[in-house]
Parts: structure tokens; sequence; C-alpha cells
């Protein structure tokens, strides 16, 4: 808890030093609607990174490292422990081959583009199939977060989620399902 | 010698520590990013021999490969840095910014708060406190400051002190000559009453003087009583007792029984009403009414008049007597002031204590050799 108010209150000092005193944008990533719907028994839930990658992550993307975009899936269903999960969105750059071979951890899908907005469009869906309790009311949160990298031998680390401002986007959604829906 | 710092010395030091602290260190932030700038397009070079390069061998291929990563890193590397300058510069300037504000504020209070201590105890010396003591601390002139006030709070006391003691003195010394004065008067007619009737016990003439001593002594007997009465009414803390009645009809009754003797005319608003401790009423009232008999020619008029104006009663009470001079109307209202030939000067004292309680006010308008004027000002009872 304390953690979580320390780092709410250092990216509020950020946010406002940047509107005061920077002209660096960055990036104001948020998620689109989140939208649930059945599927072969499960539920899926949707979502998309908006205005996530558009500013300097061209240039990380085609540093070579492998650039992993995580997001924490909580599920909270009324009087039980809630349920969470980690997957991740993979990035990885051929500088020869000029293209970005992409990992998609939560349908577990590999694709390959030589277009960063096609690359783009890739890493911000989110389509998360849930398959354990369920339940009519269902509360989900969906947050997403960036590491940190080294970018050369010097172990110096670069936080990534210092393009996002140093802001975690986060949707959170109560979701109602039909019993005749399942 | 023990050195402390003025206030202006003290916020010139800080500001300096603080500002330069900033410079020095915003200018290490910098020179630090710079160097590392410096350091990641040195990789860049690589590109010119990349350019030179064809790839027709596997060991080509690889240097390309290894060519091609390094500067795509550098180019990460820079762009990463140049953020990363932009953002930590702006969160250490706001982070000093509010930490000058916060000093400041200290500093601020630091030197306000003493004022406002002062300026407090100044005021309770305006209520006549002379009791007051600042704690000695804060910045060298503050410190000072506190010094000189505690030595005249101090001073101040001590003089007080000394005055009261004097007052103290003065009116004790000028109440015992009253008393003794005012009991000596009618123990001289007892005194020569009593050695009369023993000179003429065993004569023929002691049943004719006998009366008329015994009524003497009897009379002198009653001033007494009155005069130690006089002095306990005086002395007495009575709260009022308000209740609301007409002033009108009161005052027609307190003048009854002046009326066979005196020429005394009420007029005036006949149906106001007044919050007022009767009895209070009663006394103030028979005691500017005897005052105006006193000094009234036989035969002459005592006007009593009641007007309501905005929102108060006002009771004049006038005599056409010897007036009073300026210099005594500011005395008129003090214990044992009187011109009167009998009289020990609490009455119009008393009327004050009495007007005091009942918060209402008096007012005094005399000319010498014309008559005076008491206006009695008390708030209207609206129901």
């Amino acid at each position: 808890m304390f953690q979580s108010l320390l780092s709410k209150v250092v990216s509020g000092v950020i946010s406002l030093s940047m509107m005061l005193l920077s002209s660096y944008e960055g990036n104001n990533a948020a998620f689109s609607e989140l939208v649930s719907l059945i599927f072969q028994k499960n539920i899926v839930f949707k979502t998309q990174l908006v205005e996530a990658f558009e500013n300097d992550f061209e240039s990380v993307f085609k540093s070579g490292k492998q650039i992993d975009i995580f997001f924490d899936v909580h599920i909270r269903i009324q009087g039980r422990e809630p349920f969470t999960e980690t997957f991740k969105h993979s990035v990885l750059f051929d500088p020869l081959k000029q293209y970005y071979s992409v990992y998609i951890q939560e349908t577990d899908e590999e694709s390959k583009t030589d277009n960063i907005v096609d690359l783009r469009n890739l890493i911000s869906k989110v389509e998360y199939s849930y398959s354990g309790r369920r339940s009519a009311e269902m509360i989900v949160s969906i947050t997403s977060y960036l590491p940190k990298i080294q970018l050369d031998d010097s172990g110096k680390n670069y936080d990534l989620m210092m393009l996002w401002n140093f802001k975690k986007p986060k949707i959170k959604k109560t979701v109602l399902i039909k019993e005749n829906e399942f | 010698m023990n050195f402390r710092p003025g206030i202006r010395a003290s916020v010139i030091v800080l500001f300096l520590c603080l500002y330069l602290t900033s410079l020095i260190v915003i200018n290490a932030f910098f020179v630090n990013k710079q160097n590392i700038t410096k350091d990641s397009f040195k990789n860049l070079e690589f590109d010119q021999q990349f350019s030179a390069l064809n790839f027709q061998t596997e060991t080509d291929t690889t240097k390309a490969m290894k060519l091609l990563t390094d500067f795509n890193e550098t180019v990460a590397r820079t762009k990463m840095i140049q953020n990363e300058a932009q953002i930590y510069s702006a969160v250490v300037l706001f982070i000093l910014m509010i930490a000058s504000i916060f000093i400041f504020i200290i500093i601020f209070y630091k030197i306000t708060r003493p004022l406002k201590e002062l300026q407090l105890a100044t005021a309770k010396i305006k209520e006549g406190d002379f009791s007051v003591h600042l704690p000695e601390n804060g910045i060298k002139e503050i410190k000072e400051l506190k010094q000189s006030f505690n030595s005249m709070s101090m001073e101040l006391d001590n003089i007080q002190s000394k005055l009261l003691n004097a007052e103290k003195e003065m009116i004790w010394k000028e109440f015992s000559r009253i008393l003794a004065h005012e009991i000596k008067n009618p123990l001289t007619p007892i005194q020569l009453s009593i050695q009369r009737l023993e000179e003429k016990y065993e004569t023929k003439k002691f049943k004719e003087i006998f009366p008329e001593s015994v009524q003497i002594i009897n009379q002198e007997i009653n001033n007494l009583h009155n005069l130690a009465k006089s002095f306990s009414n005086f002395a007495k803390k009575t709260e009022p007792e308000f209740s609301v009645f007409n002033p009108f009809s009161s005052i027609e009754e307190i003048i009854k029984p002046y009326l066979h003797k005196y020429k005394i005319v009420l007029s005036g608003n006949k149906d106001c009403k007044i919050k007022f401790d009767p009895v209070h009423f009663y006394q103030i009232i028979t005691n500017i009414l005897q005052n105006a008999i006193d000094v009234s020619p036989p035969d002459e008029i005592i006007k009593i008049e009641i007007e309501q104006k905005a929102g108060k009663i006002i009771i004049k009470i006038t005599d056409n007597g010897i007036g009073i001079s300026e210099e005594n109307l500011k005395k008129i209202f003090e214990p044992y002031f009187s011109k009167k030939k009998k009289g020990i000067g609490l009455g119009l004292a008393l009327v004050m204590k009495l007007i005091d309680l009942n918060l209402a006010e008096i007012n005094v308008i005399s000319e010498l050799k014309k008559g005076t004027t008491f206006e009695i000002k008390c708030k209207s009872f609206e129901s």
C-alpha cells in the first residue's frame, strides 16, 4: 500500500514538473473501452492501448533489444480472492531484414511486420480469454506497464515507463453477464 | 564574543546556499548527461564503416548486423538520455522550487511569528497587563527586541505597582479624613447634649432641656446611621435584577412625597417602557432629584421630561439652581467629591455605578447660575 502511494506521489510530482517546466511530450497511454464477450464458454475481454507508442518508441523498438509490454489482469468476484494473471506482448527488431517479430502471449500468436503502424496495432490490442470462476457480476481491471531495459553493456537501466510519463494506463470495469450467455 | 547572525545575514546566507547548491546540482546533472550523450555518439562512427561493406560473406553479414545493432542501440540510448534529461531536470527544478518556497515560508514564519507575539504582548500592555513576558529566543534582532520589550514591561509593572500603592494610600487617607470628619460632625452635638444634660441633671431646667437634647441625640444618631448606610450602599456590589416597567409611572410614584413641598413637573412620553432594575432606578432618580432640590431656590420648578428617540428613552431632570463649573463637572461622579455642606460625595458616584450596571448612559449639561440638566439614556424596551 505504501509502495502504491509512493508511486502515485512520484507520478504526480513528475506530471506536475513536466506540465510546468518541460517541453517533453512522451505518450499519454490509455486503454480504450473494455468489451467482454462469450467465446467457446470463455469470457473474452477486449481492449486496446491508445496513444501508447507514438513518440520515441520506434527508435527503442529498432534498438534490437527485446521490448516487452506487460499487462496485469485482475478479476474480482464478490467474496472471493481476486484472480490475477500477467502476460506480455514482445517486440524484437531484425536490423538486417528490417522487420519486427511480435509475440502476443495471451493468444500465443507470433507474427512479423515491417510496418511501424501495423506493429503499433498488433502490440496495442489486448484479447484476454478468461476461463476461471465466473459470476453474474465481475470487476475486471487491466493495467499495463513497461520494464527497464539495458541498451548497452554499461549496466545502466533505462526505464521505458519514462516514455509513458511514468503513468501506468489502467482500465477497470464491472462486467455483467447473463446466465443464458454461458 | 557570542556571534549571532542577523535577519538579513541569515536570509542572504540561506538564499546563497540554496541557489548555489541548486545551480551546482543542475550543472552536474547536465554535465553528466552531456558526457553520456558524447560517449553514445562515438558509436555512430560505425555507420561510415557499414556503408563500405558488401554482404557476400557470412562474416560481412555478421559485422553488418553488429554495426546496425550498435547504431540502432545508440540512437535509442540517445533518445532515452535526451528524454531523461528533459524529465529529470524538470523534476529537479520543480523540487528545488518547492523546497525554496518551503524554506522561504519557514524563514518568513520565523521572522513574523515573534513580531506577532510582540504585537499581542503590546496589546496586553495596552489593556494594562504589565506582567507579560516574552521568551527571549529567535534570531539576534528579534531576541534583542524581546529583551528590550521584557525590560520595558518589567519597568512598567514596577511603576504600576508603585502607583497603585501610592493611590491606595492616598484613597485611604482621603477616606479616613472624610470618615473622621463625617463621624465628628454628629458626635459634637451628641457630646454637647450629654454634657448639657449632665450639668442640668439636678436642676429645675433639666425637664425643659431633656426632650430637646434627646431629640438632638436621636437626630445625630440617625445621621450616623444614614452615613453608614451610604457607605454600605456604595460599597455593595449588586447585580441588577432587570424588569420591564413604565418609567413615567415609576417617576410619578417617586416624586409623590416631594410634591407637597416642592414644585416638580413631570411631562413627556407616558407609554414607553424600559428594562431596568427598579430599585436602582429609584436610587438614581431620588439621588439626582435630591441634588436638584438642594441646589434650587425655594418655589423654583424642577422639570422631569421623558422622551423616546431612536430606540432610546431619555429622562431629563432639570433644575434652575446655581449650576456646576466646568472644572467641577468632570469630578461630580468621583467618590467623595461634594460641594454641598451636608454631603459626603457618594450620591452621584453611586448613580454612575448603577447606570453602568444597568447598561445605561448619563450626561450632565450645566451652566453657572442658570441650572443643570441630568440626562439619562437607556434602551427602549419593545415588546
